[in-house]
């Protein structure tokens, strides 16, 4: 549905995006993490029409977005700050997505409009920050999109919203197989929405994989031996990590869990158990390996 | 594609008449209050100073009421066939800044980002903006032209004084004149970033052909040297500048406006097809005539110190001497080239 291939852009002489490839399967969700100035907004900018990239291309639903309206009409974008003109009631915004948009769906407006509790005839500029990223939200929702990119859409919302904002993103996918792309510098908020997720990090993407397989290659065992951890453990090469407190030990094992626990099982463990990780802990272990340090990648 | 010959969208025409009507309204509200107002009301204002000379006739004994009139009809005629008082204002303000409105606003604010992502090509977005632009300043001009027709009608007296064709020639001739510096404001809007050098450039050029021409008759004159090259140059090539059409119509043929207005427009459209959306706020959409805007800025500020260092002197080098004229034109020039430099990194897209 969304492909991206060898994207290059430059901004200001500055080489933002490098060689970006990335692919998202049909009515999935992909996380596009990074910290700022990773290069995500650049990315989405490119995705979206609004910046030219130097060299690659992006094909929505078959076809290179550039000047593609009939793309761009089952697009739905949800920018980091809601670009509105300020005069204009939420009422006159809606009439002029409504006028734009050939898919536009008045009872999914309504409903939405009746969710977030917004008043139609309050002007733009009027309007929280919370409240426009809600307005763009909704609005985008209302267009019926095929594909929809938001780019940090929950910043700024309060809890409650936040939660209902993601809510409403899985729904979408659900009901209507919409195909997604969410930006974050939150790795922990994406975790529960997303299918696949891509780290951005000083313009290129460094890693790349569906949660599910970051989460099945990285568990996270507990263990407690009677006397002192056997050197055959302590020498795995499954085991990324130990971290011992008195008796109990907490391993991070990389592929080949069942051969670690069978060789945990020889010394009759008193504890044994195997512990969820989260993306952010599968990250650490992930990429520190590979020379990144976490705090710089995705905080 | 949804590309059409001519891409006019309900959609768009709507939004932009939405974020300019305001200004079309005060257009027609000062023009009202500068001209029609005084134009509609002619007769009423001839009646009432009948009346006052035959209430007191011993205070206008010389009074030939032929002769009133005539030059009431004369001031009339003036006023429908030049440009005076707060009209020439209008009509190069508010091509300008309805320009302004409609690109520097829509890219300071960072609106275009969103048009440009919502299904709409660049050609509909530029196209639909120029409609309205035109629209917007010709409308004042229409209601005003309406007001005055009507007045026509509902008064027979005011026939003595105007006719309906003269509104009309009036209204032709005020329409053409937008049409051409609106078309060069458009040139402008494609090439800069902000709504504030937009207006400014815009201006600056507008006027450039005769604040430039001032300058080095300025210079050539503190030199010693004759400056009637600039008189005949600004004699022969000044009627095809843009500026020419507030005066000097009835010299140059209408046809050259045209065409050269809508030259203009397809240059204006062109420059706005290879517009970044990443360089808007920048001063300059363009990276390559940033080299070109700085020297412009600086010779020109160099020929200003010129002048302004020969004024420590006499205003000739005889006085001053020719070292301190030297030296304002190399203060002049760094001036104007750190200026223009300060106002490109100052605005400079940041990733």
């Amino acid at each position: 549905m969304i492909k991206i291939k060898a994207l290059d852009k430059y901004l200001g002489g500055i080489k933002i995006l490098d060689n970006i490839n990335i692919h998202v399967k049909p009515g999935s969700i992909y996380g596009l993490i990074g910290p700022n100035g990773a290069g995500k907004t650049t990315l989405i900018k490119s995705m979206v029409g609004i910046y030219q990239p130097e060299r690659g291309e992006v094909i929505i639903s078959g076809e290179n977005i550039k000047d593609n309206a009939k793309i761009k009409s089952r697009l739905g974008y949800v920018s980091d700050y809601q670009y509105f003109y300020p005069s204009f009631k939420i009422s006159e915004i809606a009439e002029f997505y409504k006028g734009a948009y050939p898919h536009w769906n008045d009872d999914r407006y309504v409903g939405l409009m009746n969710l977030f509790k917004l008043d139609e005839k309050k002007k733009i500029k009027h309007l929280s920050k919370g409240m426009r990223a809600q307005l763009a939200i909704l609005l985008n929702l209302s267009i019926m999109p095929e594909v929809l990119i938001l780019d940090e859409p929950t910043s700024g919302l309060d809890p409650v919203v936040k939660r209902q904002v993601l809510n409403l993103i899985v729904d979408e996918v659900s009901s209507y197989n919409t195909t997604v792309m969410i930006s974050s510098h939150h790795l922990g908020q994406l975790e529960q929405i997303c299918d696949h997720i891509g780290i951005i990090h000083e313009g290129k993407i460094i890693l790349e994989d569906s949660i599910e397989n970051l989460k099945s290659n990285v568990r996270k065992i507990q263990v407690a031996f009677k006397g002192e951890l056997p050197e055959e453990i302590k020498n795995n090469q499954n085991i990324l990590k130990i971290d011992s407190i008195g008796r109990i030990h907490q391993m991070v094992v990389k592929d080949n869990l069942e051969v670690v626990i069978e060789t945990i099982k020889k010394y009759n463990p008193i504890l044994l158990e195997t512990i969820d990780m989260s993306l952010e802990e599968i990250f650490i272990y992930k990429m520190g390996g590979e020379g990144y340090v976490f705090e710089d990648i995705a905080l | 594609m949804y590309l059409k010959i001519l891409p006019f969208n309900k959609t768009l025409l709507k939004k932009d008449w939405k974020i300019t009507k305001w200004l079309s309204f005060v257009v027609a509200g000062i023009l009202f209050f500068t001209m029609t107002l005084g134009v509609i009301s002619t007769y009423n204002n001839y009646q009432i100073f009948l009346k006052e000379v035959e209430k007191y006739p011993e205070r206008y004994t010389n009074f030939d009421e032929n002769e009133y009139k005539k030059s009431l009809q004369q001031a009339l005629q003036t006023s429908f066939t030049r440009l005076t008082g707060f009209e020439p204002n209008i009509i190069i303000f508010s091509p300008m800044i309805v320009a302004a409105i409609l690109f520097g606003e829509e890219k300071r604010k960072k609106t275009f980002e969103v048009l440009s992502s919502m299904p709409f090509s660049r050609w509909e977005i530029f196209f639909n903006k120029a409609v309205i632009a035109y629209l917007n300043i010709v409308l004042p001009f229409l209601i005003n032209a309406a007001i005055m027709i009507v007045a026509l009608g509902i008064s027979k007296g005011l026939r003595d004084f105007y006719s309906a064709g003269m509104v009309v020639s009036w209204f032709t001739a005020d329409a053409f004149r937008l049409f051409v510096i609106l078309s060069f404001s458009l040139l402008f809007a494609s090439l800069t970033g902000t709504t504030e050098s937009q207006l400014v450039l815009t201006f600056i050029f507008f006027i450039f052909p005769l604040g430039f021409a001032g300058l080095v008759e300025l210079n050539m004159s503190i030199w010693g040297y004759e400056m009637s090259v600039i008189h005949s140059f600004l004699d022969t090539f000044g009627g095809y500048m843009t500026l020419s059409v507030l005066d000097r119509m009835d010299k140059i043929p209408v046809a050259f406006h045209i065409l050269s207005a809508i030259a203009k427009l397809i240059a204006s459209k062109l420059l706005f097809d290879h517009n970044k959306f990443e360089r808007n706020g920048e001063t300059l959409e363009f990276e390559s005539v940033e080299t070109f805007f700085k020297l412009g800025v600086a010779g020109c500020a160099s020929l200003l110190f010129g002048v302004i260092f020969s004024w420590f002197g006499e205003g000739d080098i005889y006085n001053s001497g020719s070292m301190i004229v030297v030296l304002g034109y190399i203060v002049g020039f760094l001036l104007g080239w750190y200026i223009a430099s300060y106002s490109i990194q100052i605005n400079r897209a940041k990733a």
